[in-house]
């Protein structure tokens, strides 16, 4: 029965087989808050932003930048993945070679397992959370991940006295960031499914809090003011949609066409001309639509403590800070990294609340 | 190339797909479903009703034929005006009544009674139509009331005439002759019917009446403010109705006789199944007199044979009844679903995989930002400045997209007057001998403008292909022309499957939809010399004075075709694996052509291109706006010699002050940019090209 109805559904387009992108709506409204921000630093690959002891930092391929004076704190084998900063310990995640401490209680330790994680968060001093994007594929590597409509994604508990690693949660479709609440249940996003899950670290049960979201969820940060910062990977695309639901193209798209040049989310695009185009992106009359159909976006959404979207700022199709997988705040400012277009900006006030 | 592939190519070579689309298209495919419908019922019933094909059979239908075939008629014409009539029954009883009243009983001559009988039925249409058009009220419940009326009428009158009726007898030759007399084996009424339905055919297809009355039942609003007189039109229809059913009554008459006291009754069930199931649609606007004939037939053919078959009258109306329920069910569906079907079916993308491209890491056609160097001209005042020419002044000539050709004045360019309105959207340029300037122009053809700014159409349609189904005549783009030495124009037709604006569904076919045509002034003819090509594009004479060269846009690839010479008729490959798609060709100052790319090839698409049906389902399920498309933001200008080979290229990377260039043209050393959606036009100084040379003078010598 369900194999028929699976069948009229790719016929008609229905169901599982629906290409419908939620629309950019309510607190998600589009407006040009990331474009608007002032631009703090200019960083290739500009990501993971903590702020710690000695102000905020950053990450840049494998190294780790403070943003005021641009001076290099340490440098990895590795791209850095994932950061977290807590009890003057900055716990750094390395792409494909799991996760090293540096400073405080547990300098100098580290975990090889998990092995590719894409975001930390601390519950406790001697506990830290890790989401792994995907089990055997590193955070790089999340477009691929993506178009094979990959799930295993995991979420880590690791104990840092001890040293025991425990993967509290599988199968996900990339999990992408994850914040500690106060209590034993944490936010984790999944990405790829388009939600935030509240993952119980007890049980390891999760449900979806926040569903439906009109683009990828990446990390998430905690607001001063209660609540949290999302940002994203990018917007969902009709076209995208379409090709995840189109098996025998999107495979030969996989296998044939470099990677840069993928009909797929992308944190910065337009950077080639052997990219893909779709029909609203054309310039008409010197003028790129903001509102065009666009591979890559900037995206940073409040929500409330009970996940529950407040505000949002973005970088639209003809916006200059796309890819915006990283928020932190710091004083009354939220500082946000556009990995797509390399560079730090800031909100100013935007931490005061609304 | 692997197995798969080569299915795969010769499915999509084999099994035309677009053909499909092509025929919805067409108007008559709307009598598609009346027809299958009267194909089934003589089917079902021509083996188990008995005798059903001899010509005694045939002869006595065609007879009925004739009276509910008018009935339908006048039903129809009451329904493409947006109207009903349930009277038809009722008049149609009292049409009978009068015939034979003034027949049988006062005695009248043919002529008499037939014009007593029509003027009851125009009385009964008067009385409808007045309350129906002149008073605006409901058809359905007016017509529901007339029916009473009109029966209650009939039933005070009939019983008080019935004796006379039935005693008397006309002795009329010409009475018997319409009742039971025979022209060519069949009865006389079918011949009537024939003429009137041939009349009334010609009236609705092709007479300003007709299409009157369509526009009225089409949109009443938009028939009032086009100037139609809806009020008179609606009248006018039932009163034609009434006098056709009139008419009908008479052959009724004649045929039998006499009258029963339920005469007429339910007619109005099986003329509004004929019509409905004709596909005479109950929201108005559509219908045909050949559809109708088919409702009509339909509906006579299934009640004869219920009736040879002995089933009794109560199950012969329940069978109608629900056969009308089916219609309206099928009417409904079909004119809301039609263009819905249209749509899914008529982008039909071919199979159509690309050369590997031209390096753009070395050669000649590795990317740069030369084009930056460009200074704008009509900044903000283009629009749709697809190509441009100049002549020996040095004022530049351009299209813009409300149809304008504008004339800027050298040698800054800063002022510009409204040169010729063409009306259509301007492309492709070229200057004759005589100063006269030859332009495409999207959706109208071929014009051309003289020194003066008269337009005048030069061609706007072709030879027929024997093999379309739509009619490709007609010319629908016309892209860019070039003036052979002769003074014949060659012009390419982007494609003959789609409008203007709808161009990128065209990228997305990738078919052979376009052609090159020539226009011979001096016979005023126009004939096409190659068909099925990729978006033919940019043309221009070559310097060797017997081949033009072309561009083939989705193809990436120029060609040459020679209209003279030992090669005559031939056509060659040029260069092939562009790595854009190439536009507009022009020359060059030192004896060489230039080549816009209005956009780069990319990887994910040149892909697509191998894999029609998932193009074909991207374009029914993805919106326009999100499709796949050729990288339209980068593009560049190259030049390339009589071999074909490439010698430098100019780009502007993203597109910054010109994406999509259409075309570009040199002009005493300075190449002008074109952009069919740019803002603007630009100029970049060439230092090193010859700073006299004049693209007419190349074409047509110094002026002496």
């Amino acid at each position: 029965m369900s194999a028929i109805r699976r069948f009229i559904d790719r016929r008609l387009g229905r169901g599982e087989a629906a290409i419908t992108v939620p629309v950019l709506d309510g607190p998600l409204l589009p407006n040009a808050g990331l474009d608007e921000a002032a631009e703090v630093a200019l960083l290739t690959y500009a990501d993971n932003l903590v702020v710690t002891g000695k102000g905020l930092v950053a990450s840049s391929g494998p190294r780790v930048i403070r943003v005021e004076t641009g001076e290099e704190i340490a440098a990895f084998d590795a791209d850095v993945s994932a950061l977290a900063y807590g009890k003057g310990m900055l716990a750094v995640g390395l792409d494909g070679k799991g996760v090293k401490l540096r400073g405080g209680a547990h300098d100098g330790k580290s975990f090889a397992t998990p092995k590719n994680p894409s975001a930390l968060a601390f519950l406790d001093a001697d506990t830290l959370l890790v989401t792994e994007g995907a089990s055997q594929r590193r955070a790089t590597d999340w477009r691929r991940d993506l178009m094979e409509r990959g799930q295993s994604g995991a979420l880590w508990r690791l104990n840092l006295a001890t040293g025991e690693a425990v993967r509290v949660l599988g199968g996900l479709a990339w999990a992408g960031g994850v914040a500690a609440t106060g209590s034993q249940k944490v936010w984790v996003s999944e990405s790829w499914r388009h939600r935030v899950l509240s993952v119980d670290l007890g049980t390891g049960k999760a449900e979806p809090v926040l569903e439906h979201l009109p683009a990828y969820p990446a990390r998430i940060a905690p607001a001063v003011e209660a609540g949290f910062w999302l940002s994203f990977f990018s917007v969902r695309n009709q076209l995208v949609e379409f090709i995840l639901r189109e098996p025998a193209y999107c495979k030969r798209m996989l296998a044939e066409v470099p990677e840069p040049f993928w009909m797929a989310p992308a944190l910065a695009s337009g950077l080639s001309f052997s990219e893909p185009m779709q029909g609203s992106q054309l310039r008409r009359m010197g003028v790129t639509k903001p509102f065009a159909e666009t591979r890559s976006y900037g995206l940073v959404l409040q929500c409330s403590p009970q996940m529950k979207p407040l505000r949002s700022f973005h970088s639209r199709a003809d916006g200059q800070a796309h890819g915006c997988v990283s928020a932190v705040e710091q004083g009354d400012d939220l500082f946000v990294a556009s990995k797509g277009h390399g560079k730090i900006l800031r909100l100013d006030g935007a931490a005061r609340g609304i | 190339m692997s197995l798969s592939e080569s299915l795969v190519r010769l499915r999509y070579r084999v099994l035309p797909d677009h053909v499909l689309g092509e025929l919805l298209t067409k108007k008559w495919v709307d009598s598609a479903i009346p027809f299958a419908a009267l194909v089934l019922v003589i089917a079902i019933f021509a083996p188990i009703v008995p005798r059903f094909f001899q010509f005694g059979t045939i002869s006595l239908l065609s007879g009925e034929m004739a009276e509910l075939g008018l009935v339908v008629l006048g039903l129809t014409i009451v329904m493409i005006s947006g109207g009903i009539d349930l009277s038809v029954g009722s008049t149609f009883a009292l049409a009978v009544t009068t015939a034979l009243y003034t027949m049988n009983v006062m005695g009248l001559s043919l002529g008499g009674g037939l014009a007593a009988t029509l003027g009851v039925g125009a009385v009964c249409g008067a009385i409808n139509g007045f309350m129906v058009g002149i008073l605006r009220m409901r058809a359905f419940l007016t017509t529901l009331v007339t029916l009473i009326i009109f029966r209650s009428v009939f039933d005070i009158v009939f019983p008080q005439i019935s004796t006379d009726i039935v005693m008397n007898y006309p002795e009329s030759a010409a009475w018997d002759f319409l009742g039971m007399g025979h022209v060519l084996g069949l009865p006389t009424p079918f011949w009537v019917l024939a003429a009137i339905a041939l009349i009334l055919h010609i009236v609705l297809s092709r007479g300003r009446y007709g299409w009157r009355l369509l526009a009225v039942g089409g949109a009443r609003r938009s028939a009032h403010n086009a100037g139609i007189n809806v009020r008179w039109t609606v009248f006018s229809a039932y009163v034609i109705c009434s006098v056709l059913v009139a008419l009908g009554g008479f052959h009724f008459a004649a045929r039998i006789g006499s009258a029963a006291s339920d005469i007429g009754a339910g007619m109005e069930l099986q003329a509004l199944t004929a019509t409905v199931l004709g596909g005479i649609s109950l929201g108005g606007g559509r219908g045909s007199v050949a559809k109708a004939l088919m409702g009509a037939l339909f509906v006579l053919i299934l009640s004869t044979s219920l009736l040879a078959l002995a089933i009794p009258g109560p199950v012969n109306a329940l069978i109608l009844g629900l056969v009308l329920v089916t219609a309206v069910f099928l009417d409904v569906r079909w004119v809301k679903n039609r263009h819905k079907l249209l749509r899914a079916v008529y982008i039909s993308p071919t199979f159509n995989k690309l050369p590997p491209a031209i390096s753009t890491t070395e050669g000649p056609l590795v990317p740069n930002d030369r084009l930056r160097a460009s200074e704008p001209i009509g900044l903000g005042i283009m629009d749709g400045a697809e190509d441009a020419i100049f002549d020996r002044e040095g004022n530049l000539y351009t299209g813009s997209r409300h149809g304008d050709i504008m004339r800027w004045f050298g040698p800054d360019y800063t002022r510009y007057e409204i040169f010729a309105h063409t009306g259509g959207a301007p492309q492709g340029m070229a200057f004759d001998a005589e100063g006269n300037l030859a332009v495409c122009v999207g959706g109208m053809g071929l014009y051309q403008v003289s020194p003066q700014g008269e337009v005048t159409l030069l061609t706007a349609e072709t030879n027929r292909s024997w093999t379309s189904i739509a009619d490709d005549s007609v010319m629908k783009l016309a892209d860019d022309c070039d003036i052979l030495p002769d003074g014949r124009i060659i012009f390419s037709e982007a494609t003959v499957r789609f409008e203007m604006h709808d161009w990128y569904a065209d990228a997305l076919e990738s078919r052979g939809n376009g052609r090159l045509i020539v226009y011979d002034p001096k016979t005023k003819t126009t004939r096409t010399v190659l068909s099925n090509l990729i978006f033919p594009n940019g043309v221009c004479t070559s310097y060797d004075g017997e081949s033009v060269l072309f561009a083939e846009s989705w193809a990436c690839r120029i060609n040459r075709y020679y209209y003279a010479g030992p090669k005559k008729g031939r056509l060659e490959r040029v260069i092939e694996g562009l790595p854009g798609y190439p536009d507009n060709i022009n020359r060059a100052s030192d004896g060489t052509y230039w080549l816009a790319l209005m956009g780069s090839r990319t990887p994910a698409l040149d892909l697509s291109l191998e894999m029609p049906s998932f193009r074909r389902r991207m374009a029914r399920r993805v919106s326009q706006d999100a499709w796949l498309m050729p990288n339209l933001n980068t593009g560049c200008v190259l030049k390339f010699n009589e071999k074909g080979e490439i010698l430098e290229s100019f780009w502007d990377l993203g597109g910054t002050r010109h994406p999509m260039i259409t075309s570009m043209r040199e002009h005493r050393g300075t190449l002008y940019l074109c952009g069919i959606f740019n803002n603007r036009m630009g100029a970049l100084k060439l230092p090193g090209a010859d700073q006299d040379w004049c693209g007419v003078d190349s074409y047509w010598g110094k002026p002496t």
